[in-house]
C-alpha cells in the first residue's frame, strides 16, 4: 500500500495549482456573476463560457505536449490580466473581455495538467488536488462579485499566480513524464476506452447539473456545497492511490446514488453523495492519460471537451425531479460498469 | 422534459450562435484527429 505521508510529500504541484485553480475560478466567477447580472446576457454569457474555456484545452494541450517549453501558465496570466484591464477600463463589448478571459483559462488549466501530471509518477494526488481547488474558487469568485468591489482590484491576485506558476516548473524534470500511467486492462481497444472515459465523463457533467438540492438555501449552505465537492475531487485521487483506482470507481459511483436521491431536503445526506459523485474526476483523467501517455495534455482536454458536451444539454433542456433521479441511478450504474470494465484490478 | 431558452437563443443571437457552434465542432473533430494520431504513434 502507498504511504500516505510519502503521497502528500510528493503532491507539491499539487498544492501550487491548487492555489492557481482557485485563483482563476475566483477571477472567471467574479466576472461571469457580475457580467450576468445584466439579464441580456444571463445565458449566453456562460454558455459560450463553457465552450471556449474548456474545448479548446484539448488542442492548447496537444501544442503544449509538442512544445513543452512553451509557459502556458504564464501566457494564461497574461490573458486574465487584458481581460480584466478591457472589462475595468473599456467600454468595448463584454464578448470580447470573455472570450480573452475564457483563453486565460484555458491555459492555465493546461498548464496545471502538465505539471501536475508529469510530476506525479504516475499517482493521481497531484492532479486531483490541483482540480479540487476550482470548486472552491467558484464560490469564492460568486461571492464577491456581489460586493461592490471594482474589478480592477484582482488584476494584483491574478499576478499572484506568476511565482506558483514558475515554481512549479522547477519540478518538471527533462525526465518527467507520465509513463506510469498504466490504469487500463490490456488488451481493450484503444479508441473504445477513450470513447467510454469521454462518455463517462460527459455523463457525469450532465448529472451534477441535476442533483436535488432544494435544501441549498442560504450562503453558508452554497459554500458548503462547493467546498465539499472540491473535497470530492480531491478525495478521489488519494483514496485511488491509496487504495486502487478500481475500487474507488465502482464504489464512489454506486454508493452515491442512493444519498444524491434522497438527498433534496436533507443537507448532510446530499452532501455525501455529492462527495462521492465529485471523486469520478480524477479517475477518468487517469484513464485517459494511460492511453495517451506521451500527451497529457490533450488527454486533459478529452476530459473538459466531455464537461462541455456533458453541460451543454442543461442551457436547452431541463428535466422534472423524477426525470432526474431516473438519471442519476441509471447513469451511476451505467459508469461504474464502465469503470469497472476497462480499470486494471487493483493490486493488493 | 422541457426545452428552455430555444428561442431566445435563435431569435436574438442566431450568427453569434451559429459561428460558435461551427468552431466548437471544428475543435472538437480536431481533437479526433489528434487523439487518432496519437494513438497509432503509442501503438507503434
Amino acid at each position: 500500500m502507498v504511504n500516505i505521508k510519502d503521497l502528500f510529500k510528493n503532491s507539491k504541484t499539487g498544492y501550487l495549482y491548487f492555489y492557481i485553480h482557485f485563483v482563476v475560478e475566483i477571477v472567471c466567477f467574479f466576472y461571469l456573476s457580475r457580467v450576468t447580472n445584466n439579464s441580456a446576457f444571463i445565458w449566453l454569457v456562460p454558455f459560450i463560457y463553457d465552450g471556449l474555456a474548456f474545448v479548446p484545452q484539448s488542442i492548447i494541450g496537444y501544442i503544449s505536449d509538442k512544445y513543452p517549453k512553451i509557459n502556458m501558465g504564464l501566457i494564461g496570466v497574461i490573458l486574465l490580466v487584458i481581460s480584466y484591464l478591457l472589462y475595468g477600463l473599456t467600454n468595448i463589448s463584454v464578448y470580447i473581455s470573455l472570450v480573452i478571459l475564457c483563453l486565460g483559462n484555458a491555459f492555465l488549466h493546461v498548464s496545471g495538467a502538465e505539471d501536475t501530471l508529469r510530476a506525479s509518477n504516475g499517482k493521481l494526488s497531484p492532479a486531483a488536488i490541483f482540480v479540487s481547488g476550482g470548486s472552491f474558487g467558484v464560490v469564492s469568485g460568486k461571492l464577491l462579485a456581489r460586493t461592490s468591489l471594482n474589478p480592477l482590484i484582482l488584476i494584483p491576485l491574478i499576478l499572484t499566480i506568476i511565482p506558483f506558476v514558475l515554481l512549479s516548473k522547477t519540478y518538471i524534470k527533462k525526465d518527467s513524464n507520465t509513463n506510469n500511467f498504466n490504469y487500463v486492462k490490456e488488451g481493450l481497444n484503444p479508441n473504445v476506452v477513450i470513447f467510454v472515459a469521454v462518455l463517462v465523463v460527459i455523463i457525469r457533467g450532465y448529472m451534477g447539473y441535476g442533483i436535488p438540492t432544494s435544501w441549498n438555501k442560504t450562503t453558508l449552505q452554497l459554500i458548503i456545497f462547493f467546498c465539499t465537492m472540491g473535497l470530492g475531487k480531491a478525495l478521489g485521487g488519494i483514496l485511488s492511490d491509496l487504495f486502487g483506482i478500481r475500487k474507488v470507481a465502482i464504489i464512489s459511483c454506486l454508493l452515491a446514488i442512493p444519498f444524491l436521491c434522497f438527498g433534496d431536503n436533507n443537507m448532510f445526506i446530499s452532501l455525501i453523495g455529492v462527495m462521492f459523485f465529485s471523486m469520478t474526476m480524477a479517475i477518468t483523467l487517469g484513464i485517459l492519460v494511460s492511453k495517451l501517455k506521451k500527451k497529457p495534455g490533450l488527454a486533459f482536454g478529452l476530459t473538459t471537451i466531455g464537461l462541455f458536451l456533458g453541460t451543454a444539454p442543461i442551457f436547452f433542456i431541463k428535466l422534472n425531479m423524477i426525470g432526474n433521479i431516473i438519471v442519476i441511478i441509471v447513469a451511476s450504474i451505467l459508469c461504474s460498469i464502465a469503470l469497472g470494465y476497462i480499470l486494471k484490478g487493483d493490486k493488493k | 422534459m422541457r426545452l428552455i431558452y430555444y428561442n431566445d437563443l435563435i431569435r436574438n443571437n442566431e450568427l453569434l450562435f451559429w459561428i460558435y457552434v461551427i468552431i466548437m465542432i471544428i475543435i472538437i473533430l480536431l481533437t479526433i484527429v489528434f487523439v487518432r494520431k496519437e494513438l497509432k504513434n503509442e501503438s507503434k
